[in-house]
């Protein structure tokens, strides 16, 4: 799975600590999200994609 | 990295499951609880440690202390502490019985066991649950 966050994180110039005060999850989880090591739930996926100003689908691709 | 936590693991309740016993038959009464004293006193500090290192840097950073991240990792150290003691506490009665009837050894006294079947699963699980999350990868 590839993520878009880091890109769009940097568009709307947000650390990866602002982002993560802003969808509620320690700084860590952005990092691992960021690198693909880590799946988020449905729930901070989507909390992501709205502090984003994104959709699930524009944040994460997955390889078939 | 499932696999290779998982092979490195069975390697290292193995060695746990042979190695505690042997301590127990090989050190004396007095320096097995030097041993058992240092080793819960180390479980408490690091536990001690931890939590306020990470408490201090939550109030630090503002962030939360806990998310779903931390939770699964917490509970995936659990499942491997909780397998850890119950290998442990098979094979701790598997050399009593061994050493009893064979080699006729003193039965291995039940509070050393009993320290053993608190302390190492608590530490493996400090160590694991450190660990998933400094990793972050938990498939």
């Amino acid at each position: 799975m590839k993520t878009r966050i880091k890109e769009l994180r940097q568009k709307y110039s947000l650390t990866q600590e602002e982002l993560a005060r802003k969808v509620g999850v320690r700084r860590e989880t952005i990092v691992f999200i960021e690198k693909g090591d880590y799946n988020p739930s449905l729930n901070l996926a989507h909390a992501i994609a709205k502090a984003l100003k994104t959709t699930i689908d524009g944040l994460f691709e997955f390889e078939d | 990295m499932g696999k290779r936590l998982n092979l490195f693991m069975r390697v290292f309740v193995l060695a746990l499951v042979m190695a505690v016993p042997s301590l127990f038959f090989s050190l004396q009464a007095s320096a097995l609880w030097l041993v058992a004293a240092v080793a819960i006193a180390m479980a408490v500090g690091l536990v001690a440690v931890v939590a306020a290192t990470e408490k201090v840097k939550s109030i630090k950073t503002g962030l939360p202390l806990e998310d779903e991240l931390s939770r699964k990792a917490t509970w995936k150290a659990g499942y491997y502490a909780f397998l850890t003691g119950l290998w442990l506490a098979i094979g701790i009665m598997a050399a009593n019985m061994f050493a009893i009837e064979v080699f006729k050894l003193p039965e291995i006294e039940f509070r050393y066991a009993f320290e053993a079947l608190i302390v190492v699963p608590a530490v493996v699980f400090i160590v694991l649950a450190l660990c998933f999350k400094r990793k972050g990868k938990l498939e």
